[in-house]
């Protein structure tokens, strides 16, 4: 993964996505408030890189997936993506552009127990979504579906069988051969690997890696451990509550962050070798609920750095003081916390 | 207590759970066990404090618990009987991970915290309300007053699962065994019941059993750590042994499994080739041999003996020569 990544023209941008979603209360169910699960994001996201979002639940991470496959539409903001002729609106398209930007854009989902249906074949649940693509001749599929297994290492006659008969890791690979079936440019991940035991996330970690340096697509890899995020990601997108609060390179991590919530989560993450080498802030209390977030920075609230300005006006993402032209923090702090 | 000694086999239709399991836990130590999901280190917790499902029993093996130098074989009371209840949440404290659903959600939380201090001490309604509210305050949940009545549902996560180390720890027990509590939390709020718990532990000198999947977090707690697999203990020792030098190919390739915060991202991890085989096909030799790259024959035929290596350094594996270092694998690791 040593690639260089050229930082210039995005394949998918989001700008100041937001997902609010209603609150109801009342025997008339009407609708009292609003969970601002997304509250402004920008994420540009490039060719051939891993960019991985993590964040602790409840910090809108799987909504910002959801947002980026277009299963949902976004509250506010513009989702564009370069369909080979520069970046281009995927909100609202009609039938044939929507089939055109699902071919470019594949999902997996964290639970491989439920994204199969039980009783079709799972060599049936891959040709089927390369029929719905347009793919006519029955050979070509098949080729293309034992190309796909090949890659991740899963045998053609396996296709046969039904999706209970394997193991979580095996499922979870069929689900990887399912989206590279159809060749995507961008998959989305979501907690793909958070069920499984660690020899067997071990197994999957290296699989996307080296798909990842084989193909040179882009993934988006959404989880909530910091050491996986960083190991597999190119960049790492931190979220807190609804927006992101840092990016950086992932060798920045651990010693170069500066927001000080990515500081609290790392050190926050049990780690042998690091073991009073972190730079520690402890966080008191919890996140709140998004229902009624705080006006100005979201992690005002927790913050120990908290200032005046930040519980009225909200920061922007910003250039890191460390002067790398891809790290980027969303704070007010006029230098980085605990003297990085 | 000076010793815990459990030793026992448990069968439920006719499955082998655990198999010759041997543990101890000094007095006013932190014991870890770790392993991967079916490895059966829910199952020793269970079997300790005699919470088994009803299928499941203890076949043979003691489990003792020693006091004042007078041991009381647990597993030889009645398993509802009230010298057993005596124990349970009186002298051993538990913490399970799911929290939502070991706690009542139609009764309100400190009426469940109240509840073993009134079973098992003579106290009166007021003077447990008191104490209960007193140990909300020391786990840090706010507005102790007011909390005490309200329900679980109203609780966050980690909330709840200071409500339930409450539980366990109201009655000052000696041993608290704490199975994967903070599995379902967010790291942040990890960090803090991990805190909460090492100090819990050290205040009182308590004894402590975590159960995790986490090695991670095992090196920041622990005194002694216990590696399972597949209903065996493969490797046990302190902290250092296991996690820094550790010598079975299990511990190894589950430590390496793993990547740190500061791994090198141009090295693959290491992989354990196939998966764990079910409890139902085990082979009389070694439980790891058919996945492991070091394995020899011998390894498959016969009961692989703990090997004890310098500072008591327990190892199940016939591979080591005499200063427990493996042999060059046999096989080729293959990455994927």
């Amino acid at each position: 993964m040593s690639r260089e990544i050229a930082l210039t023209e995005p394949l998918y941008q989001a700008k100041g996505i937001k997902k609010y979603f209603p609150v109801t209360g009342g025997v008339l169910r009407r609708k009292i408030g609003e969970v601002k699960a997304l509250d402004g994001v920008d994420l540009d996201i490039y060719r051939g890189e891993t960019i991985s979002v993590i964040g602790e639940s409840g910090c809108g991470k799987t909504t910002l997936g959801r947002m980026l496959a277009v299963l949902q539409k976004p509250t506010g903001g513009e989702l564009s993506f370069d369909f080979g002729d520069g970046l281009k609106n995927v909100v609202g398209l009609n039938r044939t552009e929507e089939l055109a930007f699902r071919r470019r854009v594949q999902m997996i989902f964290q639970d491989p127990y439920t994204s199969f249906n039980p009783r079709q074949r799972v060599g049936a649940a891959i040709d089927e979504v390369l029929q719905v693509h347009g793919m006519k001749d029955p050979e070509e599929r098949f080729s293309r579906i034992k190309e796909s297994c090949e890659m991740v290492n899963m045998r053609v006659e396996y296709l046969q069988r039904y999706p209970h008969e394997f193991s979580g890791g095996q499922r979870q690979r069929l689900a990887i051969a399912r989206c590279l079936a159809i060749k995507p440019e961008l998959i989305i991940a979501d907690e793909i690997v958070s069920a499984l035991d660690v020899s067997i996330q071990a197994q999957i970690i290296n699989l996307l890696r080296q798909i990842q340096r084989e193909t040179g697509l882009s993934f988006v890899f959404i989880t909530h451990d910091v050491a996986v995020a960083r190991y597999v990601g190119h960049r790492i997108a931190v979220m807190y509550l609804g927006s992101v609060v840092e990016i950086l390179p992932a060798g920045a991590l651990p010693q170069n962050a500066e927001h000080p919530y990515t500081i609290a989560l790392l050190s926050a993450v049990p780690d042998m070798n690091l073991q009073g080498k972190k730079k520690e802030i402890v966080l008191q209390g919890e996140v709140p609920s998004p229902i009624d977030a705080p006006s100005g920075c979201a992690f005002s609230t927790r913050c120990p750095y908290v200032m005046d300005i930040c519980k009225i006006a909200r920061p922007v993402l910003r250039l890191a003081y460390d002067t790398d032209p891809s790290h980027q923090v969303a704070c007010h702090l006029e230098k980085p916390p605990i003297g990085a | 207590m000076k010793d815990v000694n459990v030793s026992f086999t448990v069968e439920s239709s006719n499955l082998h759970i655990l198999r010759d399991v041997s543990l101890q836990v000094p007095r006013g130590s932190f014991l870890c066990i770790v392993g991967e999901s079916g490895c059966g280190k829910s199952v020793t917790a269970q079997a300790i404090v005699q919470l088994l499902p009803d299928n499941g029993r203890v076949d043979s093996g003691l489990i003792s618990y020693y006091e004042s130098g007078k041991a009381t074989e647990l597993n030889k009371l009645e398993k509802f009987g009230r010298e057993m209840r005596s124990f349970r949440g009186a002298k051993i404290g538990m913490i399970f991970q799911d929290t939502l659903s070991s706690l009542n959600p139609a009764h309100r939380v400190g009426r469940q915290v109240a509840e073993s201090l009134l079973q098992h001490q003579n106290l009166s309604k007021d003077e447990a309300k008191e104490r209960v509210i007193e140990l909300f305050r020391k786990l840090g949940i706010p507005d102790p007053e007011r909390r005490f009545n309200a329900y679980p549902h109203e609780f966050s996560g980690g909330m709840r699962q200071r409500v339930m180390i409450a539980i366990a720890t109201i009655c000052e027990p000696d041993l608290v065994i704490a199975d994967e509590p903070t599995t379902a939390l967010d790291v942040t709020i990890q960090a803090q019941i991990m805190t909460l718990l090492k100090n819990l532990q050290k205040s009182a000198q308590r004894t402590f059993i975590l159960i995790t999947h986490n090695m991670a977090l095992v090196s920041e707690v622990a005194d002694h750590v216990a590696v399972m697999y597949l209903g065996r203990v493969v490797e046990y020792g302190s902290v250092d042994q296991v996690l820094r030098s550790p010598r079975h190919p299990y511990t190894q390739a589950l430590l390496q499994s793993v990547p740190s915060l500061d791994a090198d991202k141009s090295v693959e991890l290491k992989t354990v080739d196939g998966q764990t085989p079910s409890p139902a096909e085990v082979t009389k030799g070694c439980e790891f041999a058919e996945r492991c790259l070091f394995a020899s024959d011998t390894c498959k035929d016969r009961v692989i003996p703990l090997m004890t290596f310098e500072g008591n350094h327990q190892v199940r594996c016939i591979r080591l020569d005499e200063k427990g270092n493996l042999p060059k694998p046999d096989k080729a690791g293959s990455n994927v």
